[in-house]
């Protein structure tokens, strides 16, 4: 990649859009999801009122809280960025594309769940301990799938970066299209499986129904939520624009494995963002599907759907290894 | 030492006799650097060199020694009764500085007994049943190991007639290796062999435990080294594939055990498993490709397998300090009791922070390097394209991900339990704040851990001419220039110091950002307890709480036993007093060592019976037989 001013600058508004846009898909959820319930809904830019009224609010600490409660929302929330700086989202190159390493994302959000369980247990209450062990609880049983799913990209395009892999399944696609050369039910079984992996691992990552349940008032049967619960303020704020990104960052990736349309150039930037908006809608829209769907399922059956996950980006890397 | 006025002299004197003969060796390993010299004795001469293997070890004992020794001139103060402490910890780190560049094999194996026999002495120091028991048990075990290591230097003996490593390159066939990797597994600590280490390395001193943990397993993977990549004779690649299974088990299996624990020492002494596990995994990948000539993936894997050595003795070292003075200021190493240290020790918190952060494999430290350098290479494997390699290693991704998931859930128990939330019993409430020279012993090594972490290629460089020394190549540093090594050209080199600074400056933006736009008005309160007043710290989650969904879903890892225990009362819900326990027992032990162990009595019984029987006419026939079959021998065999 020759670095130049261009890319720079795109690979800037680029992450500004997708950090302006986190909130909206997250409403978007929400508000598909109660409309599916036959409630009227919030405003699909609520998001956005919460955040800037939280900013205004108060920090409410705790007396036991350490100097952790005071860096955990802020490491949490950059981690997020981080990440978001690494991944294309319309455009072929990111800010830091050149070290998005795909092991490093991974562990990048292993880094965040660390700082937020932390977080969770630094007030000692016992439902910041309850959250923080059941967030481990689920990272270490979808971790592996996730790194998986990100490894089985890496040796079916040969390449090592975030964005190379795209461009590299976008060339494939596009080339398949054209001429018709080079596809073969290899290359399409592997995004597929890879898809669906990602899909069950997003809903497992991000506090979605059928494993978490955030709305309920029971903090008892709650994952993400319970690590939050002593946040407030600004802290709560950056928490919740967090678990935005987050939801993003995995809409992302699965968005570039559905349909790999990025620009390449500065003059198919308008249409490959509205392809990137239209495709992170229908997947908003498959996830509340999804969330509206399906009953809350109990701790211990977790296991289970996410070794299916696991299972399907064993065969994907197996299948990518069959490439060669 | 009723001398109240000299008490401590022996422990500033041999605290200070370590840093400078540490100081001293480093200093002769540079300055004699690829010379040999032998120091000759009336019945046997010593024989030493010093190539870039040495000298990397050398660094790196006497770098961890050093920071060990500066915390222990203060630590060391709660043993001044008992100054033995200091001369073995002295005899010990001198001899495995010597055990490292010696060049014999009499010379590397008496260096070898006494490191053991000096650890054995510290292991049993604190003379209670525990520690005398678990002396036992590592005194046992590590003489199996130097059995096998002595039989693998008397078969290199009886090949090449010479007790000098000179001659043994390129002589070593599958059995010597075979003995040679097993016995130094015994001393790593590597997963069937590992029984030893939870006993021995949390009942000595802290100090002490972080020299075994820190330094001497390694002397186990300096062993393994030098038999596979300069002695072997290199025409079996499983072999590579056997220590890579090996060692994800055993990294898999050391941390699912580490999160069981709830004493620190404990603790961390499996994690000492784990990463043993991840080193030996790198050495499999490297050996394997050595033998398939598969260059480039040598030289990462063997990359990987330096640079772990140094990480995981740095952090693993800074964290048993830390646990020491946890030890010594709250007189606990149970985390259950704990809780709310970090307000009572802010500064060692955050170094232990730190350090909990580097040795679960968090991306800006430098725990995350080594561990994504072996994943570069497993996947480099991946591409070579041979079956079993393909199959193993796989498989070696999959466990080392759930190992590294698992890793960041036990250190998150760790620091989480200790040192957050309210203090759990009176021994965490009053806990003292740390004496300044104990804690510069511990940020020392951890600021080596950021260093590393966030511009790792000056010791990517440094490491160059031991891998140069091993494998017969280079892994390129330039950050601007990609490893062309293998066939993955994108994997970029300089993508840790990129984001570290990257994340260094958002955060800082993002701090100020919202230091300006956002409110900053805070109100200290009581955490909410669900309108209860009532203030029970217990009532916070408890270690034993954090682990036991994950251990619930991998139970077969385990064999654990827990038990409520109750006075029959007639009040169902009102019960006076009820006792929980549960205890956490290791597989391996259970099915192989404690079976074994019962074997053996029962033999050695029906012998014991046999031959001690009361009647005279069988002892003679004993006699008699014996003398057959020495008679036997000596026509048949020796003649």
């Amino acid at each position: 990649m020759n670095f130049n001013g261009q890319h720079l600058i795109i690979g800037v508004v680029q992450f500004f859009i997708v950090v302006i846009l986190a909130p909206f898909f997250a409403g978007f959820i929400h508000k598909l999801k109660q409309r599916a319930r036959g409630q009227k809904g919030i405003n699909i830019f609520q998001f956005y009122i919460n955040f800037n009224k939280l900013l205004k609010k108060e920090i409410v600490l705790s007396k036991d809280a350490t100097f952790i409660s005071n860096i955990a929302p802020y490491i949490v929330f950059v981690t997020y960025l981080i990440i978001l700086l690494m991944l294309p989202a319309f455009y072929r190159y990111s800010l830091l594309g050149m070290s998005s390493d795909v092991i490093l994302i991974a562990y990048s959000l292993a880094l965040a769940t660390f700082f937020m369980t932390l977080y969770a247990m630094d007030q000692g209450s016992a439902f910041g301990g309850l959250g923080a062990a059941r967030e481990w609880f689920l990272t270490v049983l979808s971790e592996p799938s996730l790194i998986f799913i990100f490894i089985s990209l890496a040796i079916y395009t040969k390449q090592g970066r975030i964005t190379d892999i795209f461009y590299f399944i976008q060339k494939g696609a596009e080339n398949a299209f054209l001429t018709g050369s080079g596809s073969s039910a290899v290359s399409v079984a592997i995004p597929f499986l890879l898809f669906i992996s990602l899909f069950i691992v997003s809903i497992s990552e991000n506090a979605r129904i059928p494993i978490d349940n955030p709305e309920t008032h029971l903090e008892l049967t709650m994952f993400h939520e319970a690590n939050i619960l002593e946040a407030s303020g600004k802290h709560l704020g950056l928490y919740e624009y967090g678990s935005y990104l987050k939801l993003t960052v995995f809409l992302t990736v699965m968005s570039l494995i559905l349909f790999p349309y990025m620009a390449v150039n500065i003059y198919q930037i308008p249409i490959a963002f509205i392809i990137y908006v239209l495709k992170m809608i229908i997947l908003c829209a498959l996830i509340a599907g999804v969330e509206t769907v399906n009953p809350k399922m109990r701790v211990f059956r977790v296991p289970n759907i996410l070794s299916v996950s696991f299972i399907l980006s064993l065969i994907a890397m197996i299948l990518s290894i069959r490439r060669f | 030492m009723d001398n109240l006025k000299h008490k401590g002299i022996f422990r500033y004197f041999f605290n200070c006799l370590t840093i400078l003969s540490a100081a001293f060796f480093t200093v002769l390993s540079i300055y004699c650097f690829k010379s040999e010299f032998i120091v000759q004795s009336s019945f046997i001469n010593f024989s030493f060199k010093f190539d870039a293997l040495s000298l990397f070890f050398v660094i790196f004992i006497s770098s961890i020694s050093l920071f060990i020794s500066i915390f222990s001139i203060k630590y060391g103060d709660k043993y001044d009764d008992k100054p033995s402490l200091f001369i073995y910890s002295f005899l010990f780190i001198i001899s495995m500085l010597i055990l490292v560049i010696s060049n014999d094999m009499l010379t590397f194996l008496i260096f070898w007994e006494l490191m053991s026999i000096f650890s054995f002495l510290l292991v049993i120091y604190e003379g209670s049943e525990e520690s005398r028991k678990a002396g036992f048990l590592y005194f046992l075990m590590t003489h199996i190991g130097t059995i096998l290591i002595t039989a693998a230097f008397i078969m290199l003996y009886l090949k090449t007639s010479s007790f000098s490593f000179d001659y043994y390159k390129g002589a070593a066939g599958i059995i010597i290796l075979a003995a040679a990797i097993t016995g130094f597994s015994i001393k790593a600590g590597i997963m069937p062999f590992h029984t030893w280490l939870p006993y021995a390395h949390p009942v000595a001193p802290a100090n002490i435990s972080a020299v075994m943990s820190g330094v001497m397993v390694n002397m186990a993977i300096y062993g393994i080294l030098k038999f596979l990549f300069v002695f072997s004779a290199g025409s079996n690649s499983f072999l590579g594939i056997i220590l890579l299974v090996i060692g994800a088990l055993s990294a898999l299996l050391g941390i699912m055990y580490a999160m069981a624990q709830k004493d620190i020492k404990k603790l961390l002494a499996f994690s000492t498993i784990e990463n043993m596990g991840i080193i030996f995994m790198g050495i499999g990948v490297s050996y394997w490709a050595r033998i398939e000539n598969f260059k480039s993936l040598e030289y990462l894997a063997m990359l990987a397998v330096l640079l772990h050595i140094i990480n995981h003795g740095l952090s693993k070292s800074s964290l048993f300090m830390g646990s020491g003075l946890i030890d010594k200021y709250t007189h606990t190493r149970n985390m259950e009791k704990l809780g709310g240290l970090s307000k009572k020790m802010g500064q060692l918190s955050v170094l232990f922070l730190i350090g909990v952060m580097s040795i679960s494999a968090m991306p800006p430290l430098n725990g995350f390097l080594s561990e994504w350098y072996l994943y570069i290479s497993l996947i480099g494997s991946v591409f070579t394209g041979n079956l079993y390699m393909v199959y193993f290693s796989i498989i070696a991704i999959a466990l080392l991900s759930l190992a590294g998931a698992a890793g960041g859930a036990a250190f998150t128990k760790l620091f989480g339990i200790t040192f957050l939330g309210k203090p759990r019993t009176a021994n965490a409430e009053n806990a003292k704040k740390s004496h300044v020279i104990e804690r510069i012993g511990i940020a020392l090594p951890i600021l080596l851990c950021i260093y590393i972490g966030v511009y790792p290629y000056q010791i990517i460089s440094g490491l160059n001419s031991v891998i140069f020394y091993l494998t017969g190549g280079t892994v390129n540093p330039n950050p601007f220039s990609a490893v062309g090594a293998v066939k993955i050209h994108s994997f970029s080199l300089y993508a840790p110091a990129v984001i570290a600074a990257v994340f260094t400056v958002l955060l800082l933006i993002i701090l100020f950002y919202f230091k300006l736009f956002a409110s900053d008005k805070k109100r200290v309160f009581e955490t909410w307890a669900c309108g209860l007043d009532e203030k029970n710290p217990k009532a916070q989650y408890s270690g034993s709480g954090f682990s036991s969904s994950i251990m619930k879903v991998f139970s077969s890892f385990y064999s654990s036993f827990s038990e409520i225990d109750f006075e029959k009362d007639v009040k169902k819900y009102f019960r006076s007093k009820s006792v929980y326990t549960e205890e956490v027992n290791d597989i391996v032990e259970k099915y192989i060592y404690i079976p074994a162990g019962k074997l053996y009595f029962k033999i050695s019984d029906f012998f014991n019976r046999a031959a001690n029987s009361a009647n005279i006419n069988v002892s003679l026939g004993y006699l008699f037989l014996t003398l057959i079959v020495c008679f036997i021998i000596y026509i048949f065999i020796i003649r």
